[in-house]
């Protein structure tokens, strides 16, 4: 039988994560006449710009054409991304106490350790809790 | 602790934030690890630079606090500030 080369498994696995990873579901035109399957690859929700992999091309069109569920689909995908760390502390350092927070060290216990940790979300509120062991 | 798992753990509105008035980082990290602390804390040599003491309306402890982004006090115990954000959140 013949061997495969570690470079090959790593492709294979790469492509199989990357099949996983690619979500295709069934787009709707905003009239709900139109149909078609497609992977998301990107949305700009400023230009409203979107962008699907179908039948190995790529489309591009505003979301302006789409259904509201679909619409509702790319608020979604847009809303659950994290954050990008310089943003956050961008969007922090706009606030009172965010600036405090973001020159702050914050820690959390990992295990039986304290580890360096920073937000990875803008809060609206803070919840101040001080308190000691003694 | 329980209150907190329940009702502000994945809030992303929230940040839980313990200012530690220990009297070291080690004596902080031995109460923390005897107790799980599941929230984001503010060592005590970090603490007293951080400006957080400012906003404390009493110099007790424990002493909770709910406060805006912009700093304003919204609530000044444990009861009232989850009341306040189940109210501010729902």
């Amino acid at each position: 039988m013949k061997k495969l080369s570690i470079t090959t498994i790593g492709f294979l696995i790469l492509s199989l994560a990357l099949s996983v990873s690619a979500e295709s579901r069934t787009w709707t035109s905003a009239d709900g006449s139109k149909t078609f399957e497609g992977e998301l690859r990107s949305y700009n929700p400023d230009s409203k710009q979107v962008e699907v992999i179908t039948g190995g091309r790529r489309l591009t069109f505003s979301a302006d054409v789409l259904s509201e569920a679909d619409q509702t689909y790319l608020a979604e995908q847009e809303a659950s991304k994290p954050m990008d760390p310089d943003a956050i502390e961008e969007a922090l350092k706009a606030s009172e106490v965010g600036a405090l927070i973001a020159k702050t060290k914050l820690s959390k216990l990992d295990g039986s350790r304290f580890r360096r940790t920073e937000l990875d979300v803008v809060p609206e509120y803070y919840f101040l809790y001080y308190s000691a062991s003694w | 602790m329980e209150r907190y798992k329940q009702e502000l753990e994945g809030n992303t509105k929230v940040a839980f934030i313990h200012v530690s008035h220990d009297r070291s980082d080690d004596a902080a990290q031995t109460w923390a690890e005897s107790e799980g602390f599941p929230w984001l804390t503010i060592l005590p040599d970090d603490a007293e630079r951080s400006g957080l003491f400012e906003y404390k309306t009493r110099n007790a402890v424990p002493h909770y606090l709910l406060v805006d982004a912009a700093g304003e006090m919204l609530a000044n115990s444990s009861a009232a500030a989850f009341s306040k954000i189940a109210e501010l959140t729902e």
